[in-house]
């Protein structure tokens, strides 16, 4: 089907190639995913396959790509084009018409097919893809997920025996993201199309995949199919993919499955009758009574555990009433008769970490745009530091609200990263200009790129360098809208830790729960205009009937949690439960804050011997020591 | 001896001395007296009217004759000169003539009145006397007026007065050409007008229906037909003299008859087009009294040619680059990338978004609140708006052909937004692509080896662009669009909108384009 | 308020109007541009501008677009009436208001005896506005009610280069991203204390500091794009086929004849009038129809 070998590739203007003798060779009716760190070339892989590298870009080009049987090289465009059709990252750039239908319709047309002939294939792509309902219709009044399925549709359409896809959901809300996987797993298995998926959320998709390529500088590192890729995760760690969560946990756990779903994990622990042979709750510390302090005590210990619970009251001098935002029966829309956002209640105090979730038109952006007293409400009053917004100019809050929006691109108008931090601050006429700007820059690690452009910088430096742009200005109050689309786990988190380090006032719009759970001192969850949940992470993402109105589902790990019937909400915390030993220590060290760390280690040893004596399961006991090794070294550093 | 005795008679008669003729008065003389001057018949006059007694003599007989004239007039008429005249003729053919001026006393009574001119003749001693009259009917001014009148005025006219049916009635054409233009056509030898001034002519039908002669001075006036004052442009001095001097007719009406006369009419490169009243006013010789006045209406067009001819030749340039754009539509296409064209598409879209939408309402909106000079506002963010994306985008894109491409694509896609598939905007988003290229490609901005980022000769080559679109799309706003504008706004508008505002716009377009080039690198 | 969408967007509805044939409607268009440039008749240029409006009853209209339509014409005419109140050239003239006096300096001698408002011109302007309030009114009726991509079929239906109508398309595709992009720009360097308002900061700062994310946005969105379309063999052959067959229906063609007919009619009679005025042509046999240019032309 695809038979790549020993392909180099540099391009136009660079002396470094990108692609570095790739081999590879996929079968028909495959399912391969393929996956890297940001820069590996996974990319530019995908656009040899139909033939635009080396025919449209130029650049020095060696070795051989044998798309069914046809050499790249020396076939046209359109030859290829029948044969593998590709799919890029986010819809809104692939899609040119303004008609599903056209859409759909364009590559077809191109092949000069019969009228009669386009019209089945336009309806069959569609309903392929489970849209033929929508065929006449606009395509910027489609969701996400429905324009992804609609630029799938538009290369099925011209009958590709091959789907490459390019971080196909990466852009996605949950909602578009299962639409669009569930779509393109149906294409391989109901009608055996070959998938060459690009994508570095592995831990998300591995479970749709049949084989797991990894390239790392321009190599392919690791070729393995997807039931045994797991098998050993140090791959993956070193090249910072984050793996499944079941993975993860029967790993930490020392059982030897590589269960790529919820569903998969539980039948591994089934099988070794985990459940039944689990201690009884009791033994643990009540997850409802202590889920706080203990919390807490995981947020000095660790970095990546959810911590949504630490309260604003351990963030500092911070009073209880100290209020920056209070709305009361707020509604706001931007036509009369359509109202977005209906009778919102909602107040928000200095220091705390909002995560604003729901459905993409559930009303978050809007929510944060009459925070910003950007949009002033109908009805109702929004006070934005005591004062109410109906009243004032929609940027006199400017300098005292500071907002990042969802494409940071749009944030960055000026010749140097430098620029962008002073804009503000000089705009706003403050004082130490020069030092707000070096502070914010290297806040977000950018002080070494303050010279360059920052359009040309890369999307993760983008990002940052519009963060950096806005702490400048060193606002009270933050608002993010969806910084987490379509950026790397990484950039994400840096900004995040800087919020949560600063005790920064933060509100912010997101669709990655994991990422709410780990910042947001409290998760609102808004369907239909109104706030449906308003609550700390963990008691909010318990109730799935509410995310299931929000479109979001339960990270792996709390299913399972949920499943062995106890309270836990990252990976870490689970095998903390199971392990009890690890939360003894935690507990201990919590209880005597002042004991000497000698002393710790001694008592988790002990306890860990205590309950690995308790521990039946031999397999458990392997792991366990892994985590006790884990775990001694970070009370060391504590 | 009879025959010898006849002989002699014969030859006496032939060879004695011509024996002095006998002076006959009537035959040997013409004596005429006309009152007023020009008047054969009986005269007509009103009173206050200063006139003219014609009065002339001449001889046929060969010899020495003295003359003593006397005028005599009747009582309240008041003789300007000497009644009594003397002369002297001295061969056959000699003649004496003398004007002389009397008053008709306002207050005089009207009637009929005779006037009688007495020559007395000495001719070898013999006196004969001869004797003329005439009547002058000294008639009130209702009775003139209801005597004369303008039966007929045709506006424009031939030299003689008669109208042209190739010619619309009552409707005068201002011929009126840029300097630039009447230098051509004089190369060209193709001169539309003889003159700075366009003249043409106006027939004037005048009755008598009385049973007197009148001599009668036709003038003209143009007015204002609100304020009837006079338009200054419709009488301009010509040659250093005041048209009045030139602009009328003399003629005298037999009674029961009808004249034609033609007066000339001047029109002046600066009179406006638009609504006149022309009066003809008709004066007995002598008085200044305007015995009858004729007012029509009259129609002047202002035809430009300079604009017509730059709306002309600006829509056969887009036409001709359009046509010539379809016919090779395959092979310019194939020249540009399909990123290239997206790109190009993008840059449409951008300038419709940050562009032509907030126009359309902000431009109106902008005149309402600053009326003329706002485009000193408007142009500030449409041309340096505009010409920092066609210069970037040129950066981007240095081929041949991008600037026609965004042009189109803004074109359309206003058609389709806006619905503004309209004349003036082909018109001058043609012209100012075609301009463009050519001075792109002619300055090596764009072609085969592109250097596309001078920022003075980016900006020196969009402001002429844009200065050559400007007043071409004011030429069309003119021609098509009846609109007017003020020379000085056009002035104004194309060096400030059309090349200062541009030529900032594309110099720092040049910084923009070299940015976005590194983004996508 | 009336946003960019009330302009942009077409309204879908299944009246007469709407289920013209694209062509037909640009046919029309075009004609009756050609009209309300050659007419002069105030009363005749009424009439068109009337005809045009009907068109709006006919497709049922949306109040927002008649809102819309209201305030674009409210504007343009007002507009044509301003200027011309001020440059209007024609006599008879009457002054009803000095702006500025001849004798005031520079300013005075710049516009080369001052600014007045005159009488006539206001009526001028008022009827001359005419001329584009038919031409704009239909256009926005065209675009109202026609899809972007059907009037599209139809340039190509008219023979435009297809590669010119693919990126027309791209281009109408995207003005709704781009405008909220644009507006989220200027937003957020609002947030950052910049104000666009004030002159001081510079207009060129401005500028650049919209168009600069906005065009790099586009410059990145470009190349998925173009790789997009070429996986999608764009221009690999020299023709396509078209799914759409757009078709003339009988009223179309009824309608197209018509208004092409009358368009070159008007335009001819109009020519050949402003030839017999400006003395460059004149034939006895035409003389009816000068009769009716100067009549109601």
């Amino acid at each position: 089907m695809i038979e790549i070998k020993d392909l180099w590739y540099t391009y136009p203007g660079r002396t470094e190639p990108t692609l570095k003798g790739v081999n590879l060779k996929i079968e028909e009716g495959e399912f391969v995913l393929l996956t890297g760190p940001t820069g590996c070339g996974k990319s530019t892989l995908l656009k040899t396959l139909n033939g635009i590298i080396p025919h449209e870009s130029g650049g020095i080009f060696s070795g051989s790509i044998r798309i069914n049987g046809i050499e790249t090289r020396d076939s046209n465009q359109m030859e290829l084009s029948r044969g593998l059709g590709l799919v890029f990252q986010n819809p809104d750039d692939q899609i040119f018409s303004t008609t599903v239908e056209d859409e759909v319709a364009f590559g077809p047309e191109n092949l000069c097919m019969e009228r009669e002939e386009i019209d089945k294939k336009v309806e069959e792509a569609l309903q392929m893809v489970g849209m033929s309902g929508h065929r006449p219709e606009s395509t910027n009044s489609l969701s996400g997920g429905q324009k992804q399925r609609v630029c799938i549709a538009s290369m099925l359409a011209m009958m590709p025996e091959i789907l490459a896809m390019d971080e196909p959901v990466s852009q996605m809300d949950p909602m578009g993201t299962q639409e669009v996987l569930n779509t393109v797993r149906e294409l391989n298995r109901k009608l055996k199309i070959t998938i060459l998926l690009v994508e570095h959320r592995l831990h998300e998709l591995a479970s749709f995949a049949d084989r797991i390529v990894i390239m790392d500088g321009g190599k392919i590192i690791f070729d393995q199919p997807a039931s045994k890729a797991f098998d050993n995760l140090e791959v993956f760690h070193r090249l910072g993919l984050r793996v499944p969560e079941p993975v993860e946990f029967c790993h930490r756990l020392g059982i030897r499955a590589s269960p790529l779903s919820v569903r998969e994990a539980l039948a591994v622990l089934n099988r070794k009758n985990f459940k039944e042979n689990m201690k009884t709750p009791q033994l643990f510390p009540d997850p409802g009574e202590d889920t706080e302090a203990q919390s807490e005590a995981q947020s000095e210990a660790r970095a990546g555990s959810p911590e949504n619970n630490d309260s604003i009251e351990n963030n500092g001098p911070i009073g209880k009433n100290d209020s920056i935002i209070d709305i009361r029966d707020m509604w706001s829309g931007y036509e009369k008769n359509r109202m977005v956002l209906k009778g919102i209640n909602l107040e928000i105090r200095r220091g705390e970490r909002v995560a604003v979730m729901g459905t993409n038109g559930s009303g978050k952006s809007t929510l944060l745009l009459n925070l910003a007293a950007m949009l002033k409400p109908y009805k109702g009053s929004v006070k934005v530091f005591g004062e109410d917004t109906k009243s004032r100019n929609p940027y006199s809050f400017a300098g005292r609200v500071g907002f990042v929006f969802q494409n940071p691109d749009l944030m960055l108008f000026c010749d140097s990263a430098e620029e962008e931090a002073r804009f503000g601050p000089v705009q706003l006429k403050y004082k130490n200009i020069e030092e707000r700007a070096r502070t914010s820059l290297e806040a977000m690690s950018i002080l070494n790129l303050k010279q360059d452009l920052p359009q040309s910088l890369s999307r993760g430096q983008r990002l940052r360098t519009a963060v950096a742009s806005v702490l400048s200005i060193n606002p009270e109050i933050i608002l993010l809208d969806e910084p987490t689309t379509g950026q790397d786990r990484v950039n994400i988190e840096q900004m995040m830790d800087y919020f949560k380090n600063n005790h920064s006032t933060l509100v912010f719009c997101t669709h990655d729960i994991e990422i709410a759970m780990l910042y947001a001192t409290r998760i609102l969850v808004m369907n239909e205009g109104r706030i449906i949940a308003d609550g700390k992470g963990r008691e909010v993402i318990k109730n799935i009937e509410i995310l299931r109105k929000a479109s979001l589902t339960q990270p792996p790990v709390v299913e399972i949690a949920n499943y062995l019937g106890v309270d836990a909400f990252s990976v870490t915390e689970l095998v903390e439960i199971l392990t009890p030993g690890s939360s003894e220590v935690i507990n201990v060290e919590v209880i005597n804050s002042e004991v000497i760390n000698s002393e710790v280690i001694n008592s988790e040893v002990i306890n860990s011997e205590v309950i690995n004596s308790e521990v039946i399961n031999s397999e458990v006991i392997n792991s366990e020591v892994i985590n006790s090794e884990v775990i001694n070294s970070e009370v060391i550093k504590c | 001896m009879k025959n010898i005795v006849f002989f002699f008679l014969v030859l006496m008669l032939a060879i004695q001395p011509a024996a002095a003729e006998e002076f006959k008065p009537e035959d040997m003389t013409t004596f005429m007296l006309q009152v007023p001057h020009g008047v054969e018949g009986n005269g007509l006059a009103v009173g206050g009217s200063n006139l003219s007694a014609y009065l002339f003599f001449e001889s046929y007989y060969e010899g020495n004759m003295n003359v003593t004239m006397e005028l005599d007039f009747p009582e309240g008429f008041v003789l300007r000169d000497t009644p009594v005249h003397s002369f002297s003729l001295q061969t056959e053919y000699e003649d004496w003539y003398r004007l002389v001026d009397f008053y008709v006393p306002a207050d005089i009574s009207p009637g009929t009145y005779n006037i009688t001119a007495t020559a007395v003749v000495e001719v070898e001693g013999n006196k004969h006397t001869i004797v003329r009259g005439t009547r002058l009917k000294v008639a009130s001014r209702e009775e003139i007026a209801g005597e004369i009148a303008v039966s007929g005025l045709t506006v424009p006219s031939d030299e003689d007065g008669y109208g042209d049916h190739s010619h619309p009635a009552s409707t005068l054409v201002i011929r009126e050409t840029s300097p630039a233009l009447k230098k051509l056509l004089k190369v060209t030898d193709l001169q539309l007008d003889r003159e700075e001034l366009t003249s043409t002519y106006i027939g004037v039908e005048l009755t008598n229906k009385g049973d007197s002669t009148v001599p009668v001075i036709i003038t003209y006036d143009v007015l204002d037909i609100k304020t009837e004052e006079p338009v200054k442009a419709f009488k301009p001095a010509i040659m250093g003299m005041n048209a009045d001097t030139l602009c009328y007719a003399t003629v005298t009406l037999s009674p029961g008859s009808s004249s034609l006369v033609s007066l000339p009419l001047y029109i002046s490169e600066g009179a406006m087009g638009g609504e006149y009243l022309l009066r003809v006013k008709v004066k007995l010789t002598g008085s200044d009294w305007v015995a009858v006045t004729k007012d029509q209406k009259i129609t002047a067009i202002s035809r430009k040619w300079g604009p017509i001819i730059i709306t002309l030749v600006s829509s056969l340039l887009g036409l001709t680059a359009v046509s010539l754009f379809f016919s090779r539509s395959k092979e310019i296409m194939d020249r540009f990338k399909t990123r290239n064209l997206v790109l190009i598409a993008l840059f449409g879209t951008v300038s419709f978004a940050a562009i032509n939408l907030p126009m359309t309402i902000l431009w109106e909106l902008s005149h309402a609140v600053f009326g003329p000079f706002s485009f000193l506002f408007t142009g500030l963010f449409h041309e340096i708006l505009l010409y920092m994306l066609i210069a970037s985008l040129v950066v981007l894109i240095p081929k041949p052909g991008v600037v026609s491409l965004f042009m189109m694509v803004r074109f359309l896609l206003g058609g389709f937004i806006t619905g503004s598939f309209t004349p003036i905007t082909f018109i001058t988003l043609s012209l100012s692509a075609v301009v463009l290229e050519v001075l792109m490609y002619a300055a090596g901005i764009t072609g085969k080896n592109p250097a596309p980022e001078n920022r003075f000769r980016m900006g020196v080559i969009c402001g002429i662009a844009d200065m050559a679109s400007g007043y071409a799309s004011f030429s069309v706003w003119m021609v098509l669009y009846r609109l007017f504008y003020s020379d000085w706004y056009i002035m104004a508008n194309i060096l400030i909108d059309g090349f200062l505002y541009t030529f900032i716009g594309a110099w720092f377009g040049i910084s923009l384009g070299n940015r976005l080039k590194k983004v996508a690198e | 308020m009336i946003g960019a969408r009330s302009i942009a967007e077409p309204t879908i509805k299944d009246t007469i109007i709407h289920r013209m044939d694209p062509r037909a409607k640009i046919l029309v268009l075009i004609s009756t541009a050609f009209v309300a440039v050659t007419l002069d008749n105030p009363k005749t240029m009424f009439l068109l501008f009337l005809i045009v409006l009907s068109g709006f009853a006919l497709a049922r209209m949306p109040a927002i677009k008649l809102k819309t339509l209201t305030l674009l014409l409210v504007l343009l005419i007002w507009g044509t009436i301003y200027s011309q109140a001020l440059f209007y050239s024609q006599l008879p003239r009457t002054v009803i208001f000095t702006i500025l006096d001849p004798d005031f300096p520079v300013l005075g001698w710049l516009t080369n005896g001052g600014l007045f408002v005159y009488e006539e011109g206001l009526r001028h302007g008022a009827i001359q506005g005419l001329r584009s309030a038919s031409i704009l009114s239909l256009g926005l009726l065209m675009c109202w009610t026609t899809d972007s991509r059907d009037m599209l079929n139809g340039l190509v239906g008219l023979r435009v280069p297809y590669s010119v109508a693919f990126m027309v398309v791209t281009a109408v595709r995207f003005l709704p991203i781009i405008i909220t992009e644009v507006v989220t720009v200027v937003t957020v360097q609002r947030l950052r204390g910049f104000n666009p308002k004030r002159f001081g900061s510079g207009i060129v700062k401005t500028s650049l500091n919209i168009l600069t994310p906005t065009l790099s946005n586009c410059v990145r969105r470009t190349g998925t794009l173009a790789v997009s379309i070429q996986s999608r063999a764009f221009r690999a052959n020299p023709d396509r086929t078209y799914l759409k067959k757009l078709k003339f229906s009988e009223l179309d063609k009824a309608m197209v004849t018509v208004c092409i007919f009358a368009a070159i009619s008007i335009v001819t009679i109009k020519l050949l009038y402003n030839m017999y005025t400006s003395g460059i042509y004149y034939t006895s046999g035409l003389r009816p129809v000068y009769a009716i240019a100067r009549g109601y032309l």
